[in-house]
């Protein structure tokens, strides 16, 4: 009888398991992607955001920035500001899964605009209050009210002084097929990173597919070394890992640091990514999300962008690096959908072995 | 396989499946009677419990990866079953050339630390080598060693443009050119060997050492060299053992998600692993029904591949050198060779050990990477360190990769006692059936049970996602057949008799199981919990893709680190996890014995 016990729990258990796998696909669907009520204008509830211990953020800042950003609000809030850092779709694809399992694990979200536009379109983001869009110029708000510009993220070639001078450093992308440069650039995948993608995207618009193919192919022969973070390959160039990167400009000023070992090269024009702000629908911490988002568009952070070399939206502030305020930036185009698989599949077949 | 023998725990990334038959075999009749248990009482009840919890962690996240590939929606939604994702996949020419390149890698890293593995064992079982006995030891040493670890300290050495390695080899040459090239397929490889052979080590050093050394001794009176005797005595017998670590380091090569992700994305190189990863993690919106489609190609090989493997094992007798003629293996003497063989696992024991680690501590204490290059030793201190242990996500993930491991260990080890006292001490008709079940996860590659886990579990009436209690469902799931077996090695070991007097005498089953089984079969348990604590110290695929933020790991920081370019703190972090991992690693040789293996 013990044994049919066993054995009975055994099928019994299976049964369940045929039950839950098959009734899997019935679970409820996850609540439609509500509009949760816009927090609310006007000055922060410091006791409230206080009580709720903490915020937490997802975004592409880099350690410098969001070391800042928690100084500044563990000085006013008395609460950290705990921070995951991804790239743009590593951050989309974790809010997406969480959202799948009905979480709302974020408070606030830094990506480049046209993920923000992604997930606006999916219902992550609650609309920014009037004060809050305020802040900055008309042209850096998002039309839909979900996010504002911070940053621009001029992309480039850099390099380390340590070991290229500046008269035999490329002096444009094309130069980079040199043989002498083989082996020695590292660049973010462009198959990974969406940035480098859509970068990549804009050349072969602008230079048309012939001329695009033979750099691409030219510069893939010169055996890059491909990280899936820009901010992997500017903290290798920076380290003397790598002579030469493909990637954001200013980190030559906020990874390397003032008088570092890397300098840029100014490319006419120079494309450019962004970072805006949001607020995720229900955030986990309402009350420090809203503070948050005030320390956040305050001039104070403004400013320390622009310390590291930033072009901001913010008017009056600086690029501490310099020609960074002269340079003729050009928006990297919304790529994304079929567009954007169909530029990876490409990049693929070039960059990946 | 290993001698059943001496009561142990299986070694790290040992088969447990390859250890239940075995097991299986060498069960007494007696021991196998019916479990006794009347009908509905608690114990049986108890028993239908743990074997349906087994069965369904393992069956559960298995089937849903299959589920998964054929769901055209979002992880977990509701969606009609389709196809369009196994045409997404396999009628892509990309998705062949993805596999070609996993086929090499794998066969690359099982052949090569077969090779390294095989020989070294020899030269520490068979042999009268200098440190001959203290070579089972020091392989742990690249075995304690996070692949992470390994790849990045790798990268440091080897890097093209500036690594040590290469550096010190242009100013000794003078050439332009790199000597090596860790970004490659050869590269990948290399990284992978010089922690892996260490288990085809542990693997072959038990076969020879179980091998009769009548043959050899014959070879040898008849004159043949020692290299000799090896190639055409020794590899020949040793054969099935050299065929089950290769069948299962080919398998451990095809779910290998650390080196790939750390040395072959830079590299442009890609296998299925990385694929699955870049489905789930970087490409948006994630696309968990491909990636669960990328998934069974991987886990229908590995499935037949286990099975094949299996089979060998099983049929393995007529390769038995151990017969009940008693005899006592003696070392072969090399006479002068013997300091050409120390020197050789001296060579591979420094660039799999001390290399690696070495470069770990340099890069730990050294300011930046650049002054670490540069061997600036002036300016040695231990800020990172003191970065680490101040900052609380470090010291969060520290804490959560302890509460797991510990949690994670216990309860693998308790739910494997259980189900091996069921299995053990029963006439239960589906006992094979569960062996086998429960070896289904450990059949996977990590990051495809972390899909079949992601989907299954997401919206799970428990809300589990988010939490640390994801991650200890993946690792026990994962790695309960390590808790079975250990537990099943030594339980066969007790005999039934004393069960039998204690029921006798009026105990009842949790008075046994108190003061009779756990007892007897505690340095198996000690031994198997601590294997399983190191595993899941340095748990890298599935926490990667299971970690939410307030539930990271250690491992998963590491990746953190490396792709934010923080080598310091991720060699201080590397650094503390070894030293842990080494004390643990040296307690359950200690607790397990196995350091007998080598006193022959």
């Amino acid at each position: 009888m013990a044994r049919q016990t066993c054995a009975l729990g055994v099928r019994a258990a299976l049964l369940v398991l045929l039950a839950a796998v098959a009734c899997a696909p019935a679970a409820p669907a996850p609540a439609a992607p509500a509009q949760s009520a816009a927090v609310a204008s006007g000055p922060v509830d410091r006791d409230a955001a206080r009580a709720e211990g903490k915020v937490v953020g997802y975004g592409t800042l880099i350690d410098s920035q969001w070391k800042t950003l928690n100084e500044l609000y563990e000085r006013q809030y008395g609460i950290p500001v705990e921070n995951w850092r991804g790239i743009n779709t590593k951050i989309q694809s974790r809010i997406e899964t969480e959202k799948s399992a009905g979480q709302n694990l974020v408070d606030f979200v830094g990506v480049t605009s046209y993920t923000m536009d992604e997930l606006g379109k999916e219902g992550y983001l609650q609309k920014l209050p009037p004060d809050l869009l305020a802040r900055v110029p008309e042209r850096a708000r998002d039309p839909n009210g979900y996010w504002v510009l911070w940053i621009q993220l001029p992309l480039t070639i850099f390099y380390n002084t340590r070991l290229v001078s500046e008269a035999e450093a490329p002096k444009t992308l094309e130069d980079l097929l040199d043989p002498r440069w083989r082996g020695k650039i590292a660049m973010p995948d462009p198959a990974l990173n969406d940035i480098v993608t859509a970068w990549f995207y804009q050349l072969r618009q602008q230079w048309g597919d012939e001329r695009a193919q033979r750099f691409f192919t030219g510069l893939a022969a010169q055996n890059p070394t491909l990280f899936e973070s820009a901010l992997t390959v500017s903290t290798n160039v920076n380290q003397g890992q790598f002579a030469l990167g493909l990637g954001y400009l200013v980190h030559v000023l906020s990874v390397g640091g003032p008088g570092g070992d890397m300098a840029y090269v100014k490319l006419d024009p120079t494309p450019a990514s962004n970072t805006v702000f949001a607020l995720a629908s229900n955030p986990p911490h309402p009350q420090a999300a809203r503070a948050l988002a005030d320390v956040f568009l305050s001039p104070e952070f403004f400013q320390s962008a622009a310390d590291l070399g930033y072009p901001t939206s913010m008017p009056g502030t600086h690029s501490a690096l310099a020609g960074v305020d002269e340079l003729n930036l050009q928006q990297l185009p919304d790529l994304t959908g079929d567009k954007q698989d169909e530029m990876i599949a490409y990049l693929k077949g070039i960059f990946h072995k | 396989m290993s001698a059943v023998g001496g009561r142990r725990a299986p070694a790290p990334g040992e088969s447990p499946a390859g250890l239940a038959s075995v097991a299986g075999r060498v069960l007494p009749r007696r021991a196998a009677r019916a479990w006794r248990a009347p009908p509905r009482s608690p114990a049986a009840w108890l028993a239908a419990l743990v074997l349906g919890l087994a069965a369904f962690l393992s069956l559960y996240p298995t089937l849903m990866v299959l589920r998964g590939s054929f769901s055209g929606g979002r992880l977990g939604t509701p969606a009609a079953l389709t196809l369009q994702n196994y045409v997404a996949v396999y009628a892509n020419a990309e998705t062949y050339a993805l596999l070609a390149t996993t086929l090499v890698y794998a066969v690359g890293v099982a052949a090569s630390s077969v090779v390294v593995g095989f020989v070294l064992a020899w030269i520490g079982v068979r042999t009268n080598a200098p440190l001959a006995r203290q070579m089972p030891w020091l392989v742990f040493v690249p075995y304690a060693l996070p692949n992470t670890l390994s790849a990045v300290a790798w990268i440091i050495l080897a890097n093209p443009n500036t690594g040590l390695l290469n550096e010190a080899a242009r100013a000794a040459s003078g050439g332009a050119g790199p000597l090596f090239n860790v970004y490659s397929l050869p590269g990948m490889v290399f990284v992978a060997t010089n922690h892996l052979f260490a288990l085809a080590f542990t693997f072959l050093a038990a076969a020879l050492h179980a091998l009769d050394p009548a043959l050899e001794e014959a070879a040898s009176t008849s004159g043949a060299s020692p290299w000799r005797r090896l190639w055409h005595v020794s590899l020949p017998q040793a054969w099935p053992a050299i065929f089950s670590t290769l069948a299962l380091l080919f398998i451990v090569g095809l779910e290998s998600f650390d080196v790939p992700a750390f040395v072959g994305i830079p590299a442009g190189i890609y296998v299925f692993t990385t694929q699955i990863f870049v489905q789930v993690s970087v490409r948006s919106p994630p696309d968990y029904g491909r990636a669960a489609t990328y998934g069974v190609l991987p886990m229908v090989l590995a499935l037949l591949l286990a099975w094949y493997y299996q089979r060998t094992i099983a049929g393995g007798e007529r390769y038995a050198t151990i017969k009940g003629k008693a005899y006592r293996p003696r070392r072969v003497d090399l006479g002068p060779w013997r300091w050409l063989a120390t020197a050789l696992f001296l060579a591979v024991f420094a660039v799999s050990a001390v290399l690696p680690v070495g470069t770990l501590a340099l890069v730990s204490l050294a300011p930046t990477l650049a002054a670490a290059r540069d061997l600036d030793l002036a300016h040695l201190g231990l800020q990172h360190y003191q970065t680490i242990l101040a900052d609380p996500v470090a010291l969060r993930a520290i804490r959560n990769t302890l509460v797991l491991a510990l949690l994670g260990a216990t309860t693998a080890m308790g739910l494997g006692f259980f189900i091996a006292y069921i299995t053990t001490r029963s006439r239960l008709p589906a006992r094979g059936l569960i062996e086998y079940v429960l070896f289904l996860p450990f059949a996977l590659a990590s990051v495809v049970l972390a899909v079949g886990i992601l989907w299954g579990y997401v919206r799970f009436p428990i809300a589990v996602y988010g939490t640390i209690w994801i991650l200890l469902i993946g690792y026990v799931t994962k790695f309960l057949p390590y808790g079975f077996r250990a537990t099943s090695t030594s339980l066969i070991q007790v005999h039934r008799e004393l069960e039998e007097a204690a029921h006798m005498s009026g105990a009842g089953l949790g008075r046994i199981v108190r003061s009779i089984l756990l007892p007897l079969t505690l340095p198996g348990l000690v031994g198997g919990w601590s294997i399983l604590v190191v595993l899941f110290m340095r748990e890298f695929s599935m926490s990667l893709m299971l970690w939410s933020p307030g539930s990271e790991v250690v491992t998963v920081l590491f990746y953190d680190y490396w792709t934010n370019g923080r080598f310091g703190p991720l060699g201080a972090l590397g650094m503390l996890l070894v030293l842990v991992s080494l004390a643990i690693v040296f307690a359950v040789r200690r607790a397990s014995r196995l350091d007998t293996v080598a006193a022959g």
